[in-house]
């Protein structure tokens, strides 16, 4: 069992890169959308009368 | 000068995800799963982010019922979003690490199954709080709703145990300890972008309360006192 799943994971860097990248992508878009969000919201208060 | 020290919670938590990171990558792989086991320290921490923050939003919500003040309706429906975005990268990492060593990016194992539903249980929850315009309603409602969904928190962390499947039971004590150090590195960091996206999310959480007080005023202002909202009791009343 030990051997076969070493045998299925030999050279997975591929899949370490694509993991870490959708992680920490994932929680940098989302920072991202919460800045633009807050510009948004701001710019909204200063237009209302 | 001012820029930095309103970002420093920001910094604090880029210097300990780039810690972590040279950690994740330095530390001694494992034995069985190789290398690809590096994915650890991304899945698990955003597992237990996940959780912490469903924690977060279940307190707010039994804090509001008790004190019905606006700033922790603010913070459980802040701690919910955020939560939703752990649980979908934890679901996301999960689904890259079991490709290479189950064979399958999914599978319809009880731990999946369950992390999958708390996510969409999460996802009604913030569906709700848009679906609903009076602030007062949709902040009783969000946090009934709050304490019911967290009932599904206890029983993805038990799933491994109650229903043993593909997935493997909690492995934080039985791995050598500079694997187990580096986890908890990683939920360290991971915790400081937590509160780091909690603090800008809050910061538009009150941003949107200001911005839904002015929408009211000007309403009333137009519709003046001539005019009052139906509301179901009144058509009660009315019969």
């Amino acid at each position: 069992m030990f051997e076969l799943v070493a045998a299925q994971v030999a050279g997975a860097w591929w899949y370490v890169a694509a993991g870490y990248t959708v992680v920490l992508g994932g929680m940098a878009v989302f920072g991202v959308a919460l800045a633009l969000r807050i510009r948004r919201a701001r710019r909204r208060l200063q237009n209302m009368p | 000068m001012t820029a930095l020290r309103s970002r420093w919670l920001e910094l604090l938590a880029i210097v300990a995800l780039a810690a972590s990171l040279v950690r994740s990558f330095t530390v001694q792989a494992d034995v069985t799963q190789g290398d690809v086991q590096r994915l650890m320290y991304v899945h698990v921490p955003s597992a237990w982010l996940a959780f912490l923050a469903f924690g977060v939003t279940v307190f707010a919500s039994a804090a509001w019922l008790r004190t019905k003040q606006d700033r922790w309706d603010r913070l459980a429906a802040a701690s919910a979003e955020v939560g939703v975005v752990f649980t979908a990268l934890a679901i996301a990492a999960g689904m890259i690490w079991a490709r290479p060593v189950w064979g399958q990016f999914w599978t319809w194992e009880p731990r999946l199954v369950t992390t999958a539903l708390l996510f969409f249980i999460y996802l009604g929850y913030l569906s709700l709080r848009k679906a609903v315009l009076d602030p007062a309603v949709r902040a009783r409602r969000a946090a009934i709703m709050g304490i019911i969904a967290f009932i599904q928190v206890p029983i993805v962390y038990q799933s491994v145990n109650w229903w043993r499947s593909l997935h493997q039971t909690s492995s934080r004590n039985s791995i050598d300890t500079p694997l187990r150090l580096t986890l908890w590195l990683a939920v360290l960091a991971f915790t400081f972008v937590y509160l780091a996206l909690m603090r800008r999310r809050l910061e538009l959480a009150r941003l949107e309360d200001q911005l839904e007080a002015r929408h009211a005023d000007s309403a009333s202002e137009l519709a003046g006192d001539g005019v009052t909202i139906p509301t179901l009791d009144r058509v009660g009343q009315n019969v």
